[in-house]
């Protein structure tokens, strides 16, 4: 934990909180690099997400925050470090069984095309074997969650809008009413306005379901309204870790103090 | 559940396949007499005046195998027992079968060395010959040989820069055909291009070509007025026809030895020059020149009873009309042949082209390979099939050689169908829980559907025009009349082949287009009706 002044030294967090809903010590990654060189797109990211938090990664592009994401629900496996997901640690957990149980939302929604929106939201219950009545009932429900009309169940995602996508995104991970779910860049492809109507539905629905969230994102304004705490990566690296409040009035490095000051002034504020 | 469907339909497609295309089981192998032909129409004519005489006089039943392509085909079919016998040339036995280089001059030298050589290898034996000898020989038109003043084949050096010469494929590969001609004449500067023998005379009269290929014996020669130039270096090998027949068959019928020799020297070049003519001029059926000849020659009881082809001088339609029952056996045949093919190439190339997607590693050489069988002529394919143990002649032959023509399209686009599904959705499909299994089924094959069947259409509508050659290895089907209304010059005849088989192509397309539409998921299809419900 580079420059993470904030936050407590763990050894405090373990005696003390309950068990985390996520954990990584000393995650690493490498890639295979073009010239035969790994290169190193995680080095060394140690953190806890508590239960129902929900934790926003951010940084510019390349710095990792994507890779670490997708560590957790094993699309990536380490090339270092341990990741325990409630406690238990995910080497160990049958990737297909972990992922059933942390539900994924990626940009755009990561619709199938083929498949109409019940087909979608209903598609993890139909795997689970559910009976057809149940599927229809879960659907309904979950539609009604993400404040979409049924009419929309037997549309396909063409015939969508891209916030009516985004939210079926999210209703269909949450099919299975996973503890956790991940979220990469979800609001990343919507017009401003959408965007933030849809954080505020996105809140909501986290103040209801208490899901624990870690969505990537490179936009702060988005990481400040939503994320319960921020973690700022660059270079592999967790730069900083903390609040809103930690980042604007305690930036761990010039290069935090710099994040910040280009996002007040991209967003005009 | 589409994919259900579609495996049905395949399923459907393939017991209808094998069960229509195996072949039927013959009676009683003891009683049955396979006589072949290469497929022009001499060869044929013998053919039936063959199976006519042992129709009349033995008990055995004869089954007639036409068209069989050119040499190697038949000669295959003969050496691994798919046929009994057929008419042969002793030029062709010294040069291509015993690949002698040297040349022959003298006709019985040929005859006993092809003989003596056929038995001791092959045991397979060279009766007494019909009488005639139809060697190659070059042909002009009267006028144009008039013109340059061409009489003898050395001549045609000195006009190699004004002559167009077109020459049957067979001729232009042969030892004792081109290759040896121009070394013989030193004929290097002369540039031929190979056609159809079926055209050549056509083209020659169009004035499209001045030198063609002939035989002696061909009975067009009578028609066309055509100077045959004479062979002044006597380069070209003595032809004499005889029926070459198995030992086994022989040992088997003893009654076909004495019997078949009473054609022996029956037949003198324009006897036989005649007999052609009748059939490719005069438009008469083998079948009725081969018993006129054999009742002439007192070899028939004109009491016996005789099998009447349609009169074949008439109008297209009317001929297609004529023909109906037949051509829609033959479309039967075509599509059992096709279909059997298609559905095999699908349960083997939609798997391959799946593992490949798997296996990147291996999809260059792969589909590599199966480009290089697309690239072998149908033709050469087919006949490679005769000598495999189990194929030989006829149906099973066509059948495998369709189905390695369909790979290709196949495990190309199922290949690339599924690696053109879109990357991050697959990765959606991972993230959420989704096995292997479960993305390929619920998710790549749906998203590739279209692009497969793409594929499918392709090799099928490959399938229908290729299957028109599976008539050289007796497989049937449409190319029966057009393979003989080429040697006939008879183009109502080739229509009425060529006709349904174009006909069926582009109906069978329209049919898997339909089935595509009903695969291909419905969140895929273009909108049909403008603006959302």
């Amino acid at each position: 934990m580079i420059g993470a002044a904030p936050s407590p030294p763990s050894h405090d967090v373990t005696a003390t909180a309950p068990t985390p809903m996520i954990e990584l010590r000393g995650v690493r990654k490498e890639f295979p690099g073009p010239t035969g060189t790994p290169v190193v797109a995680v080095d060394g990211v140690s953190l806890r997400v508590a239960a129902g938090e929900l934790l926003c990664l951010i940084g510019t592009s390349g710095c990792g925050k994507t890779t670490t994401m997708k560590m957790i629900n094993r699309l990536v496996e380490p090339s270092d470090g341990e990741i325990r997901v409630d406690g238990r640690d995910i080497r160990e957990r049958d990737p297909t069984v972990l992922r059933r149980g942390i539900g994924y939302v990626i940009q755009k929604g990561g619709l199938f095309p083929h498949l109409s929106v019940a087909g979608n939201v209903g598609l993890l219950c139909r795997l689970e074997g559910w009976e057809r009545a149940r599927i229809e009932a879960r659907v309904a429900e979950l539609l009604q969650l993400v404040n979409l009309a049924q009419e929309l169940a037997t549309r396909y995602p063409r015939e969508l809008s891209g916030g009516q996508r985004q939210r079926v995104g999210v209703a269909r991970a949450l099919a299975l009413d996973p503890p956790l779910v991940l979220m990469d860049e979800p609001f990343g492809a919507l017009d401003p306005i959408t965007r933030r109507q849809l954080h505020a539905e996105l809140r909501q629905l986290q103040d209801r379901v208490g899901k624990t969230i870690v969505l990537v994102t490179h936009d702060l304004g988005e990481a400040f309204a939503l994320g319960d705490r921020v973690a700022l990566m660059d270079r592999g690296r967790i730069v900083q870790l903390g609040t809103e409040a930690d980042f604007r009035e305690r930036p761990a490095t010039p290069f935090v103090e710099e994040f910040v000051r280009e996002h007040v002034r991209g967003s005009g504020a | 559940m589409r994919l259900w469907a579609l495996l049905a339909v395949v399923l459907a497609l393939l017991g209808h396949g094998v069960a229509t295309a195996s072949p039927e089981p013959p009676p009683e192998p003891q009683g049955v007499l396979v006589i072949g032909a290469k497929s022009f129409t001499e060869s044929r004519l013998l053919g039936e005046i063959m199976a006519q005489l042992v129709e009349a006089h033995t008990a055995l039943r004869v089954e007639r195998r036409p068209n069989l392509g050119g040499t190697t085909v038949v000669f295959s079919a003969l050496r691994s027992g798919e046929i009994d016998l057929y008419p042969e040339y002793t030029g062709t036995g010294w040069t291509i079968q015993l690949r002698h280089e040297e040349r022959v001059d003298s006709p019985l030298r040929a005859f006993l060395a092809v003989q003596h050589a056929f038995e001791e290898r092959w045991d397979l034996v060279w009766l007494d010959p019909f009488g005639f000898s139809n060697g190659y020989t070059l042909a002009m038109s009267q006028e144009r040989a008039e013109a340059l003043g061409i009489t003898r084949i050395s001549q045609l050096r000195e006009h190699s820069g004004e002559l167009r010469l077109g020459f049957s494929h067979e001729f232009l590969e042969r030892e004792d055909g081109y290759p040896g001609l121009r070394r013989a004449y030193d004929l290097e500067g002369l540039d031929p291009r190979g056609m159809e023998h079926g055209l050549a005379y056509q083209a020659l009269a169009q004035g499209e070509v001045d030198v063609i290929d002939t035989y002696t014996t061909d009975g067009k020669l009578e028609r066309y007025h055509l100077r045959l130039l004479e062979d002044d270096a006597h380069f070209f090998p003595p032809y004499d026809a005889a029926p070459l027949v198995r030992g086994e068959t022989l040992r088997a019928h003893p009654e076909l030895l004495p019997l078949l020799r009473r054609l022996g020297f029956s037949l003198p070049d324009a006897r036989m020059r005649a007999l052609n003519y009748e059939v490719e001029e005069n438009k008469r059926s083998f079948a009725d020149v081969a018993r006129e000849f054999l009742l002439e020659e007192g070899l028939l009881d004109p009491s016996s009873p005789t099998t009447t082809a349609p009169g074949r001088d008439q109008g297209l339609l009317a001929l297609l009309w004529s023909r109906r029952i037949e051509t829609l056996r033959l479309v039967g045949e075509h599509l059992a042949l096709t279909g059997a093919a298609v559905s095999l190439a699908i349960i083997v190339a939609v798997p391959l082209g799946l593992v490949l997607t798997r296996r990147e590693r291996w999809a260059g050489p792969v589909i590599g390979a199966t480009a290089v069988i697309q690239t072998i002529p149908s033709l050469a394919l087919l006949a490679f099939m005769i000598p495999v143990p189990g194929l030989g002649l006829g149906t099973t032959s066509a059948v495998v050689a369709l189905f390695l023509y369909a790979l290709l399209p196949i495990v190309r686009n199922t290949y690339a169908g599924v690696r053109g599904v879109d990357p991050e959705l697959v990765e959606a499909a991972r993230g959420m829980g989704l096995t292997d299994a479960q993305v390929l089924r619920l998710v790549e094959l749906p998203l590739a559907v279209r692009t497969i069947m793409a594929g499918v259409r392709t090799s099928t509508v490959i399938s229908i025009g290729v299957a028109t050659l599976a008539a050289f290895i007796g497989a049937g089907g449409l190319g029966d009349p057009i393979i003989t209304g080429l040697q006939l010059d008879d183009t109502g005849l080739i229509l009425s082949g060529a006709l349904p088989a174009a006909l069926l192509a582009v109906l069978t397309d329209a049919l898997l287009g339909g089935l595509e539409r009903l695969l291909v998921p419905r969140g895929l299809a273009p909108r049909r009706s403008a603006g959302p419900p």
